[in-house]
């Protein structure tokens, strides 16, 4: 009976969006916003009156408010590359200086396919303003191999879907955390296929050493953090579930599976303004889809025996 | 909360619902044009009611209703064309064969359907879902016990014929 729910639930969320109804309910919000002014006291009548209408604007509207949605997404696109530029400089710092010196755009349309992807390569130099070329080299290299992947799967899926498919992939990225101590770069993935689904990598380089960490850098050799953090997690989501009806985690539910157990070793975390350890879960691994992506704060002080110096604050 | 920044939650909520919003509408319809028309009107009535919603929490849910609301109007008014299409329906079969697990779902009635798609398919928890449908949790808990037991049946059935 699970598979089976399971099936429906797969053909359930396989039911074709068709491609021009984000527009049209646009163009409903619209329509409201604008009758809300002009007939604050709308009767029921009046209101039934325009629900009409907007069934006989959309065959006069469809095409045109497709072609401005277009062009409104390159004109943003354009303004948002340059906001980024300007805000990549540089960043002034006490150790290492790491910056993103250059980034590469991937850019693809066909049909009703599209991509587009900022990949960016950072520089790191010491303080003495001499760039190191290894440290930059190990994370450039894996932000590398981690967009070739994004780009793989995308040209398989357009080579795959012959002209027919819909899709549309956007690859992004911010500097998440940039103290004495950490820089860390966020990637945040959008795909809408049929649903919509988001996704973040986040690299780190500690400016002390100039190399690239993952969480278990920031612990003390054979200290049992992955439990210490997992627990604490876990009392989060039950606390945040008795107290919200509208939070679901994945946690002694119905589809064991499922169930969060242990954070992995290479979950996604960053180190926010005030130096707490933020750890970042993608849609579906931890909760269901409505939930989004999810993060938890870790206590610092539930972590201060085991963390080494200077990460946390 | 004022009217301007729920009506703002309200207008974020659509959009990043409207998949789900029409899939809902889809499975009451069972057609594209008529699925987006209730989208549509949805969100019209959504935004337009938005300063209606106490809760923040709870306006996903508020918005399921309407879309559900609206679709069972929508088939009260087309009454008379959906024993039409009830007809047409047994000869259109091809139309679903990519969803043909959920023709299942056809032999639950409407309220039936509503739970398990908002919980099984949305995954709604069912003190929303109770919200949603102003029912209490127990009568959901057990038109979902029910439901189950009628799809059991169904499924069970469809799994000897292709076993012959």
């Amino acid at each position: 009976m699970k598979d089976d729910l399971r099936k429906m639930k797969r053909d359930y969320q396989n039911i074709p969006i068709p491609q021009e109804l984000k527009s049209r309910m646009e163009q409903s919000i619209a329509q409201a916003k604008t009758d809300m002014k002009s007939l604050p006291e709308a009767s029921s009548e009046s209101r039934h009156k325009t629900s009409k209408f907007i069934k006989i604007r959309r065959y006069v509207l469809g095409g045109i408010s497709s072609a401005t949605a277009a062009i409104l997404a390159i004109t943003i696109l354009a303004n948002s590359s340059a906001g980024i530029a300007h805000a990549m400089e540089e960043i002034p710092i006490l150790g290492a200086i790491v910056k993103v010196v250059t980034f590469r755009e991937y850019q693809h349309k066909e049909h009703q396919m599209q991509a587009d992807l900022k990949i960016p390569e950072i520089q790191i130099e010491n303080k003495e303003g001499e760039i190191l070329d290894d440290a930059a080299q190990s994370l450039n290299d894996d932000v590398t191999a981690y967009t070739n992947q994004i780009i793989d799967t995308y040209e398989a899926d357009v080579k795959a879907a012959g002209g027919e498919g819909v899709e549309d992939l956007t690859l992004d990225y911010d500097i998440v955390t940039d103290n004495d101590k950490l820089f860390s770069l966020r990637f945040q993935q959008y795909i809408t296929m049929a649903d919509a689904s988001q996704s973040q990598k986040i690299y780190h380089i500690d400016k002390t050493t100039g190399k690239m960490i993952t969480l278990q850098d920031l612990f003390l050799e054979h200290t049992d953090y992955q439990t210490v953090i997992s627990d604490n997690i876990k009392t989060q989501m039950k606390q945040q579930m008795a107290e919200d009806d509208m939070k679901t985690y994945w946690l002694d539910s119905d589809i064991p599976e499922c169930n969060f157990n242990e954070i992995s070793k290479d979950v996604n975390f960053y180190v926010n303004e005030s130096g707490t350890l933020t750890i970042v879960f993608d849609e579906y691994q931890v909760a269901p889809g409505y939930m989004g992506i999810v993060t938890f704060e870790i206590p610092t002080k539930i972590l201060k025996d085991i963390v080494k110096d200077g990460y946390l604050k | 909360m004022n009217p301007p920044m729920i009506q703002e939650l309200v207008e974020q909520e659509l959009i990043s619902n409207y998949a789900s919003m029409y899939r809902l509408a889809f499975s009451y319809v069972k057609n594209e044009p008529d699925a987006m028309d209730i989208v549509q009107e949805s969100a019209y009535l959504a935004i337009k009611n938005a300063s209606t919603v106490r809760n923040q929490n709870y306006i996903r849910t508020w918005i399921f209703r309407i879309v559900i609301n609206t679709a069972l109007s929508a088939l009260r008014q087309n009454s008379s064309e959906i024993s039409a299409e009830i007809i047409s329906e047994q000869g259109k079969n091809d139309r679903y064969t990519d969803f043909d697990t959920l023709e299942a779902l056809n032999i639950l009635n409407s309220k039936e359907r509503t739970i398990v798609t908002l919980r099984y398919f949305e995954d709604c928890r069912l003190q929303d879902i109770a919200d949603t449908l102003e029912e209490n949790l127990s009568t959901v808990k057990s038109i979902l016990y029910r439901s189950l037991k009628k799809l059991r049946v169904e499924l069970t059935e469809g799994d000897d014929c292709y076993e012959r």
